[in-house]
């Protein structure tokens, strides 16, 4: 054995340990393009809801508005969720990588979950009951908290991702008056930046 | 100087010397168990070669196999034994020593 052989078993050892502990095959491209959905999405709901404060105004058409605005934020998780898993199904198998759900993803998904569940349950009640400014900073704090509790298990960058929306949340449930611009960064911009860093990321590895 | 270099070669463990037996080791290190599929796919081995390696793992008592059914299917469960885990984290100071002492 010479030095480079060391070298490269110390290498595929780590590499082993974390690839079979990690679910690493979270796609860049859909995680940008959620994010510029994201974007899209809250440029439309500022022009349909005029000033901005997503939930504020006490127009006559308020009720309305409110139930197309839940109806609209569903499908759009539904939509975002699906490209990011479509995406990360064609990296897998891109890479060579069988796209099965194996332990460290159910492990991902189920710890990923259980807090968004939670917040998102937390928000329709809010919704419900009228409470309607705080619930872009909830939806912020719980994606936040739901990131940092999965990123032991997938891309350690998520963890910053996390942190980072758990601060928007938490600077958004002070300011009252810019909620859906605090979202657009929290669910798009952030997302369209971190999606690029995975592309870089992936295509490097 | 010399009676060190001696000790580190001595340590690296044989049993660990091909690329399959230190990957089986690498993954039972980070994870309780792994199943016979779960290991093939990350290590990219064939049934026999995986198979083989296992058992070459299992004789020396670094790992140990558990035959399941899944229904009808026959399932194998390997897990590293206490002492593969000691075994391996020896092999590991030992590559690290070589590596230094090399520069």
């Amino acid at each position: 054995m010479d030095n480079k052989e060391a070298i490269r078993d110390i290498k595929d050892i780590r590499s082993m340990m974390e690839r079979s502990s990690r679910f690493l095959s979270v796609s860049g491209w859909g995680v940008a393009v959620a994010g510029l959905i994201a974007i899209l999405a809250a440029w439309v709901a500022y022009s349909i809801f005029c000033d901005g404060t997503l939930f504020g105004d006490t127009h006559y058409l308020w009720e309305y508005k409110t139930r197309v605005a839940v109806f609209g934020s569903l499908v759009l998780v539904v939509l975002c969720g699906t490209i990011v898993f479509v995406s990360s199904v064609l990296l897998a198998r891109r890479n060579g990588v069988k796209f099965v759900f194996d332990k460290t993803m159910r492990r991902t998904v189920f710890n990923f979950s259980v807090p968004l569940l939670a917040g998102g349950i937390l928000c329709l009640a809010l919704v419900m009951n009228g409470h309607y400014g705080l619930t872009s900073s909830m939806m912020l704090i719980f994606y936040g908290l739901a990131l940092i509790n999965c990123h032991h298990f997938s891309h350690p960058v998520l963890g910053t991702l996390g942190y980072l929306e758990l601060l928007l949340g938490l600077i958004d449930s002070f300011v009252v008056t810019h909620a859906l611009l605090l979202w657009a960064i929290g669910f798009g911009l952030l997302h369209v930046i971190f999606g690029v860093y995975l592309i870089v990321v992936n295509r490097k590895s | 100087m010399e009676r060190q270099m001696k000790i580190s070669v001595l340590g690296l463990n044989k049993a660990f010397e091909s690329r399959a037996r230190l990957g089986i080791m690498s993954v039972l290190m980070v994870n309780d168990s792994a199943d016979f599929t779960t290991l093939k796919q990350l290590l990219e081995l064939t049934d026999g070669n995986l198979a083989s390696h296992a058992r070459a793992l299992e004789e020396q008592g670094f790992i140990a196999c558990e035959k399941r059914f899944v229904g009808r299917k026959p399932n194998t469960i390997y897990r590293a034994t206490e002492k593969g885990r000691e075994s391996f984290k020896e092999h590991l100071v030992a590559l690290e020593q070589f590596i230094k002492e090399q520069k």
